[in-house]
């Protein structure tokens, strides 16, 4: 297993939760949320956001609405719902409890 | 110098060289078989598509044709068909939550998300993948046109798991059952409650309640038919057990039928078919008859065994099989009966007549012999009597006794007249005539003494054909009888002014009148 994968694999799960964080600050372009994430050092190729904004759409979680645009075809402007919103939330309390319990291991791990 | 492919890509018109074509289509073709088809793949595409339109708008502004590199360039920006490996397979790929999945074995619950009462159409609704109000307009209709539609409804509610786990709920549905697709089923329960919670007024309430109320009290009746189930279960088996071992004692081991049933008869059952059904294969109808009622008895059996023991068989295959034996035996039944019937269908009789002379012979004289009853009903015999009808088999000679049957009538005309007819049934007329041919009957008339035989006999080895003897006595009015007691046994009918039992017709004289016979003393 090369260093490379498990940090894909790690990012790639919290990649729906850092969508609806960037989403919860103000509404945006699948584009916008790449840069910020990118600005937070979080790395991730564009093609793997598609699937899953299409999916928390369908889910409830966000909506958009189209925006023309000047430099080519027709773009989705997302937003989050209040389904979103709550379920932010829950995401909020789930990192929380597993960062706690991530550090536990690792500081009982260090005293070991 | 390179070929040039014109496409559309989300709607701009683009030129690709040829290997940027090639190398573009292929990407897309493997994102394609990445995300699979349905609505929700189709708008992930079309994203991807419009980015990588944008992109290479924004690379190509300053000329014709988009390059191969340019392509390689977007496939980094947007990923490999690898990079998406994960996100393909962790998600079922569902855009419904009621979907026609064939493949996954669908079992029938009721449906507590989607219930009014108990969820019994919701769950019906999930089977059949169609809208539960279908179901309830169904009950509803059905309710009024028939009542028990209530207890349908009841036993559905009864027999019918609510599906409460997730799995169950993807059972329900009939939908894969993995990872992906029980956490969104999770998910799907979490928004659904949460939507609901708002809307929960008082009407909510009582309904709540109702179906709380009816819960408890179907409860109840549960555990009520469980031990009826039991008691049915045990009394099936029993039941079943007895009349199996009966029947087999009787047919199978050729132990007599009915003993001191029928006022003194007694019966073997090949005898029975051989006097009754000539010609036909006693063995073939052995089977039938054994298969016919044996097999649902063995059924009764074996499901008072499943009750009781509440263990369940793939069985469904068997059950089938057993199905059509007994079904085919049935049909040899059925043909065996249709050709016995055939038998019998014609009717010939061999009669005499004799007239007494009018003016020397006013009264006639019955005498009628003894039988000898001991020896025609000793153990090697199969017999039947019942008041004046009476047959007698022996087994051993193969030889059938009958008893004739009487009938005294007035006449109008002007002598006593004596009539005896051998009656016999065949398949045809000359059939039917050969066998009452064949009869034998005694008896002769002298002077005015009619001397009658207590039986009729049929040649040693033959069938019984419906053979018959029938002696009828017509008198005219002023002629005399004498009616001895032996003959009440082969009395059938006598035209009695009073209506008097034949018994009473024995030991005296009578006279026939306008009215029929008067005793005289």
């Amino acid at each position: 297993m090369n260093i490379d994968n498990a940090q894909a694999q790690m990012r790639k799960g919290v990649l729906e939760y850092c969508i609806l964080l960037v989403l919860a600050r103000q509404d945006a372009y699948a584009s916008d949320i790449i840069n910020a994430l990118k600005e937070s050092k979080m790395i991730v190729v564009e093609g793997t956001l598609y699937p899953l904004l299409t999916r928390q759409k369908n889910a409830g979680l966000l909506s958009y609405r189209w925006e023309e645009s000047t430099q080519g075809p027709p773009r989705k402007y997302y937003t989050l719902t209040e389904q979103g919103r709550s379920f932010l939330q829950e995401l909020d309390q789930s990192w929380n409890e597993l960062v706690e319990a991530v550090n536990l291991i690792r500081s009982s791990h260090s005293n070991a | 110098m390179k070929k040039t492919e014109k496409v559309n890509i989300a709607g701009v018109v683009f030129n690709l060289d040829e290997d940027a074509y090639k190398r573009l289509h292929s990407y897309l073709e493997a994102l394609r078989k990445k995300f699979g088809s349905g609505s929700e793949a189709n708008e992930i595409l079309g994203d991807i598509e419009s980015r990588i339109a944008e992109i290479l708008l924004e690379k190509t502004q300053r000329r014709e044709s988009v390059s191969i590199e340019e392509v390689e360039e977007v496939i980094r920006i947007m990923g490999t068909p690898e990079d998406y490996e994960q996100s393909a397979e962790t998600e079922p790929g569902t855009d419904t939550p009621r979907n026609s999945n064939p493949s996954v074995q669908r079992r029938l619950y009721r449906d507590p998300d989607h219930s009014v009462f108990g969820g019994v159409c919701g769950g019906l609704g999930a089977y059949f993948n169609v809208d539960p109000i279908i179901f309830r307009i169904l009950f509803v209709a059905l309710l009024i046109a028939w009542g028990f539609t209530f207890f349908l409804y009841i036993i559905l509610w009864i027999a019918l798991p609510q599906a409460i786990t997730a799995t169950q709920k993807l059972e329900m549905r009939g939908e894969a059952i993995n990872i992906g697709s029980i956490e969104k089923t999770i998910r799907d329960e979490y928004q659904a409650v949460v939507s609901n919670a708002r809307k929960n007024d008082g009407w909510d309430r009582v309904r709540n309640g109702i179906g709380e109320i009816l819960n408890a009290i179907l409860m109840v009746f549960k555990i009520i038919l469980k031990g009826i189930g039991l008691i049915l279960g045990f009394a099936f088996t029993i039941f079943g057990l007895a009349l199996l071992f009966a029947f087999l004692s009787m047919v199978v081991v050729q132990k007599p039928l009915i003993t001191g049933a029928f006022d003194d008869a007694q019966f073997y059952f090949s005898d029975l078919v051989h006097l009754f059904m000539p010609g036909t294969d006693t063995a073939l109808l052995m089977a039938g008859v054994i298969l016919f009622i044996g097999i649902p008895l063995i059924a009764i059996v074996y499901w008072g065994i499943k009750l009781l023991f509440k263990f369940k068989a793939q069985d469904k295959w068997l059950g089938l099989a057993f199905f059509m034996i007994w079904f085919f035996s049935a049909f040899l039944l059925v043909m065996i009966g249709v050709s016995t019937g055939e038998r019998y269908q014609r009717n010939a009789s061999v009669e005499k007549n004799i007239m007494l002379d009018s003016l020397n012979h006013q009264k006639l004289v019955l005498e009628v012999g003894a039988a000898n009853l001991s020896e025609l009903k000793s153990g090697n015999s199969v017999f039947f009597e019942k008041e004046q009808v009476a047959f007698y088999y022996l087994r051993d000679q193969k030889q059938i006794y009958g008893r004739p049957q009487m009938q005294i009538e007035k006449t109008d005309g002007s002598s006593i007249e004596v009539r005896v007819s051998n009656e016999a049934q065949g398949k045809s007329y000359s059939d039917a005539d050969e066998h009452a041919s064949k009869i034998t009957y005694n008896w002769n008339l002298q002077d005015s003494v009619l001397h009658l035989s207590p039986l009729f006999s049929l040649p040693q080895g033959e069938e019984w054909n419906g053979s018959m003897v029938d002696i009828r006595i017509f008198m005219p009015i002023g002629s005399q009888i004498y009616i001895p007691e032996s003959a009440e046994l082969i009395m059938d009918y006598a035209e009695t002014a009073d209506w008097s039992d034949r018994h009473e017709l024995g030991g005296k004289s009578w006279k026939m009148t306008g009215e029929g016979l008067i005793e005289l003393k």
